[in-house]
């Protein structure tokens, strides 16, 4: 499941975000397998309706610009694109060996428009696609995927390898943290999901942790209460605290440990884990 | 007549460079030895120094150091275990995945960051297949 800025859809399992934005206004993710590039999407809020043939002419063009060194010299079969419709997607052709094009006016004002560099896929990834301007707002990539109340923006992603985080934040500064870690035997090593929860929150300079263990969904879990230095407003600078709580459960069948952690200015209230985490982190 | 004429790349170079990459072979140093070790550290890996000509007429007199060691964790010990001279680094790195439940991606950055680091130490060197695997 891919759900990023304006759209969701189903994606072949193979497929990984290899680069991506953060900017809801306009920004793209690439996505990769072994063999490459398979595809990428990019995303833009408009403010007139948008010429959708005339677009996909344009990134064309600029695409066979940019692959010209790596085409055959002499090479003059760049054929004029073809488009179709389908639905509410425009799909645009070129030559069998070049990118397919196709695009669509998701929500109220967001061009989606996505890029497949190899034939197979598109109908996965098509006959899912929709917007994601709904309440809650769903989040899926790099495995997390989870529905927050619309008013929580994507404030930082930072995928690192075997470590993906995902920091929401609203307009009253109330954050989530969602992370997920692989090899989650060898970070536990003989360490309960407790233990490794406190050295988590201690590292992040959180206070007067209390942990306790449980389950979740059936996985070995560990949650915990703590305190946090205020990150805004006259809390930042009169060193209040702000409440907090953090869920970490041992997914030992994937071999993932997943964090849900939140703190936030005392009148704020915070989330259940339950409800925000959709399928899987 | 060309005074100067451009090599042409092996095969294997002319492919991305993510694609060659996979396509390496790691060959373990055959003069470091490894020896298991208690935990947390799973395996000591020794490797012979080389020395300049004048540092080694006067490593003897001044007792300097031969050879040094690495502690390896047991992640660490596992992929050097694999590396036997045959494997691709993509072999490897599907492996990795494979035994630690991990995607491509992930396994290739934590693999390759992992190799950089046995390379730099001296504990396996790179190879390049004449032709592609």
């Amino acid at each position: 499941m891919l759900a990023w800025h304006g759209f969701q859809c189903r994606v072949p399992a193979a497929w990984e975000i290899t680069a991506f934005s953060t900017n809801p206004e306009r920004g793209r993710l690439i996505l990769s397998t072994r063999d490459g590039v398979s595809a990428e999407v990019s995303w833009r809020r408009l403010r007139a309706p948008p010429d959708i043939p005339r677009i996909h002419a344009e990134i064309h063009r600029r695409w066979r610009e940019s692959t010209a060194a790596l085409q055959p010299r002499g090479d003059s079969s760049a054929a004029a694109l073809v488009h179709a419709e389908r639905g509410s997607l425009v799909l645009s052709h070129g030559s069998f060996d070049e990118p397919t094009h196709a695009s669509a006016v998701l929500g109220e004002r967001t061009l989606v428009h996505w890029m497949f560099f190899r034939d197979r896929d598109h109908d996965v990834v098509l006959d899912s696609l929709a917007s994601n301007d709904t309440d809650p707002r769903r989040c899926a990539a790099w495995s997390i995927d989870v529905a927050l109340p619309a008013r929580f923006e994507l404030a930082e992603a930072e995928p690192l390898p075997a470590n993906v985080t995902l920091r929401f934040t609203d307009v009253h500064h109330h954050s989530i943290i969602l992370q997920r870690w692989g090899l989650a035997s060898h970070l536990l090593a003989a360490r309960s999901p407790v233990e490794f929860l406190a050295s988590v929150l201690h590292a992040r300079d959180r206070r007067d942790i209390v942990t306790s263990a449980g389950t979740f969904r059936g996985h070995a879990a560990a949650s915990a209460r703590f305190k946090t230095a205020g990150e805004a407003g006259f809390d930042k600078y009169l060193g209040r605290h702000w409440p907090g709580t953090a869920l970490l459960w041992h997914d030992a069948t994937a071999n993932r440990l997943n964090l849900c952690e939140q703190f936030h200015p005392r009148k704020c209230t915070p989330l259940d884990p339950d409800a925000v985490v959709s399928t899987s982190i | 007549m060309r005074l100067f004429r451009r090599q042409s790349k092996p095969a294997l170079a002319r492919r991305s460079w993510a694609q060659f990459q996979l396509h390496t072979i790691p060959v373990r140093n055959a003069a470091a030895t490894a020896r298991p070790a208690d935990a947390p550290v799973a395996s000591l890996v020794t490797v012979p120094l080389r020395h300049g000509a004048l540092v080694r007429l006067l490593a003897g007199p001044l007792a300097l150091r031969t050879h040094r060691t690495f502690a390896l964790d047991a992640i660490g010990a596992e992929l050097l275990g694999q590396i036997d001279g045959s494997a691709t680094v993509g072999q490897l790195i599907d492996a990795f995945a494979a035994s630690h439940r991990l995607t491509f991606f992930e396994a290739r950055a934590l693999v390759c960051a992992y190799l950089v680091q046995l390379l730099e130490r001296g504990i396996v060197a790179i190879g390049v297949p004449k032709t592609p695997t």
